[in-house]
């Protein structure tokens, strides 16, 4: 185990460093991944037999959606990290990804409710993985909303670390809802154990939109922890250095 | 496209709307900070900066 890398971790300096030289990486390799994602998507895979075109917004649907739960997985990783080892990054990781995470929980949300309108002739349900969703946005809320009630970081750090991991039991409940109970939301495409439902010409798109979602996810991250950085760092000299470099430019 | 076009341009609309605000949203806050911060800085240059962080009330950060 490279105990190294964790006191690196704890240096914001380094993380910032080290932010800034993958961040271009993320956002074009995302930016790409999502164009030829989604030209491929809307334009050259087949439509679908029973949906028509409708059925296009999977390669938007679908991986804002894994997101939306990744995000919060990362999140509770970080809570617990935080809250057992009390590194600043972890807070930082938090604060940033909240944001993001919301977002994508509601664009998950957004494209679902426009997807069933032609397809279940309702935009919403309460069906158990509709709800959850929505319970996943009302805890991105919660952890936005709480970081900016307190005052105190150190308070804001754990409470919204303890907010994320009582929060966390939604994520299974999510992913399972469509096998534990009667859903009107389709079950998996995807499983570890069995093929796809969908031919190749169908799941590769999405395939590519889902790591470019994740690419993207990725540089907005860096962008906004950088952001923390130099917030809570600003008393220091590097990053006064820094922002008297910035300003002449 | 089916009648079901409409669906599909609005829910790609969303996204592309949704993802360029989120980019947007960091890279104009990275701005307002860094001009805030020197400009703190000008009014109050802190003779005693150190490598230790500070807490202090009332940052908020979207």
């Amino acid at each position: 185990m490279n105990w190294t890398f964790f006191h690196k971790l704890g240096s914001p300096k380094w993380f910032y460093d080290i932010a800034e030289k993958f961040l271009p990486w993320f956002l074009w390799f995302g930016i790409v991944l999502l164009v030829t994602g989604s030209v491929w998507g809307l334009a050259f895979a087949p439509p679908d037999y029973q949906q028509g075109e409708s059925f296009r917004i999977i390669y938007l649907h679908v991986p804002t959606a894994i997101l939306a739960q990744s995000c919060y997985m990362m999140m509770a990783v970080a809570a617990v990290v935080g809250l057992v080892w009390r590194m600043k990054i972890t807070d930082m990781f938090i604060a940033a990804a909240a944001p993001i995470g919301a977002a994508f929980t509601f664009l998950a949300l957004f494209t679902g409710a426009v997807w069933g309108k032609p397809t279940w002739g309702t935009w919403w349900v309460w069906d158990a993985r509709l709800t959850a969703m929505l319970l996943l946005l009302f805890l991105y809320f919660g952890v936005m909303a709480l970081r900016s009630a307190l005052e105190d970081q150190d308070l804001a750090a754990r409470a919204s670390a303890i907010l994320v991991l009582v929060g966390v039991v939604n994520i299974p409940i999510i992913k399972y809802s469509v096998e534990w109970w009667n859903t009107l939301h389709q079950p998996a495409t995807f499983t570890l154990t069995e093929k796809p439902a969908m031919p190749p010409e169908m799941w590769l798109p999405l395939l590519v939109m889902v790591i470019g979602v994740y690419c993207f996810f990725s540089a907005l991250l860096l962008m906004r922890v950088r952001n923390e950085i130099l917030m809570r760092e600003r008393r220091t000299k590097w990053v006064q250095a820094l922002i008297a470099e910035e300003m002449k430019s | 496209m089916g009648g079901h076009g409409l669906y599909v341009w609005l829910s790609y609309g969303a996204g592309v709307l949704v993802l360029l605000l989120s980019y947007f949203s960091p890279v104009m806050r990275r701005k307002s900070l860094i001009r805030e911060l020197a400009q703190r800085h000008r009014r109050d240059p802190r003779s005693g900066s150190s490598n230790a962080p500070h807490s202090e009330n009332g940052d908020i950060s979207v």
